[in-house]
């Protein structure tokens, strides 16, 4: 098992098993979203409350889910990186914020979008909404922490400590809506009893879900291998690759 | 342009079309520039390299003597063998801002 995991968490391992999975998740995803747009766009019935606007709910939960998702992979990877200096933990934090991100965005775009009709605003200052605005303002601070740093691994290590930090975010995410009084509903699915959610509306939503986290995984793998390369530009393999390209 | 009713009355989505439509256009355009952006830069950093190889003729080329399990070693891909090659691909690609994806 630790030889295993050495020998993939090795840089040239890494990119050639990488550069052959990452089109069968990708395609893994197509098929998933397509599955779950058919189901939440098309065969699922209209809300009894809310109309056909509440179809926002299949981009915007599972947007959600990934913001957090990710920052709970992106810190989880950078303590593996600080505590047992391990490369690839840390292409894989650095990989990770832009997918996450662009997650929290969609979730908070696709938010107000459904609050206007909902709500009657596009925006409130809530705890939930406020949080997950916080969460967005993290990940640039990732991003930009690590990109400010010449120096990768030193980059790595400031961009890593300050995404652990801001773990304690992800709690108060989570748990907004049951803390403070807020426009935002409570948990529908992620809850210990039964979800409160039809059948025909929970499939594609978990659909959606699943193909979100593939897509996370394939940009991932994409995002990973170009940092490798980078990181290793120097290395053998790295030279024999090119040079193996170029007199094809 | 006419659609068949019932077709037009789905694009309706009883009203929130706007609402609906606008959140799937989104999605539809963060997901897209999040798959362009890493293979852009793949492409990218493969030309650089290339033209960086071309550029410094080094006997170990082509030499599969590197082990895998070795690469973790502490001059790794941070040994400056290479600073000199590597400073004019740096400098060429802050000059290149076009597709800089965010990092």
């Amino acid at each position: 098992m630790w030889a295993f995991l050495h020998r993939f968490a090795s840089p040239p391992h890494f990119y050639r098993l990488s550069g052959r999975m990452a089109p069968w998740l990708g395609w893994a995803c197509l098929g998933t979203m397509l599955g779950g747009l058919y189901g939440g766009l098309v065969a699922a019935p209209p809300d009894y409350q809310q109309g056909e606007s509440y179809r926002i709910i299949f981009v915007h939960v599972p947007s959600a889910w990934m913001s957090l998702f990710i920052y709970v992979v992106m810190a989880g990877a950078s303590a593996v990186a600080l505590v047992w200096r391990m490369k690839l933990a840390e292409v894989v934090a650095v990989a990770s914020a832009p997918v996450g991100a662009s997650f929290t965005f969609l979730a908070l775009v696709t938010g107000s979008l459904w609050g206007k009709p909902m709500w009657g605003t596009y925006w409130v200052w809530d705890a939930r909404l406020t949080s997950e605005l916080i969460l967005l303002f993290l990940y640039f601070g990732v991003i930009g922490l690590h990109s400010a740093i010449e120096d990768r691994r030193t980059a790595s290590r400031a961009a890593g400590l300050f995404a652990i930090i801001g773990v304690v975010n992800i709690p108060i995410i989570h748990f907004s809506v049951e803390w403070w009084s807020t426009l935002h509903q409570g948990p529908t699915v992620t809850k210990l009893s039964a979800p409160s959610i039809h059948l025909s509306m929970l499939v594609p939503l978990l659909l959606m879900a699943v193909a979100f986290k593939l897509f996370y995984v394939t940009v991932l793998l994409m995002r990973a291998r170009c940092e490798v390369l980078e990181r290793e530009r120097n290395a053998g393999w790295v030279r024999a690759l090119i040079a193996r390209e170029g007199s094809e | 342009m006419t659609m068949p009713e019932p077709v037009a009355e789905y694009f309706r989505m009883g009203g929130y079309a706007f609402y609906v439509w606008c959140s799937y256009a989104v999605v539809l355009a963060v997901l897209a520039f999040n798959l362009a952006a890493p293979a852009l830069r793949l492409r990218r950093v493969r030309r650089d390299l290339a033209r960086q190889a071309r550029f410094t003729e080094d006997p170990d080329l082509g030499q599969d003597g590197d082990d895998p399990l070795d690469a973790d070693d502490p001059s790794g891909g941070l040994a400056d063998t290479g600073a000199v090659s590597r400073a004019p691909a740096g400098a060429d690609r802050r000059d290149d801002p076009r597709d800089e994806p965010p990092r």
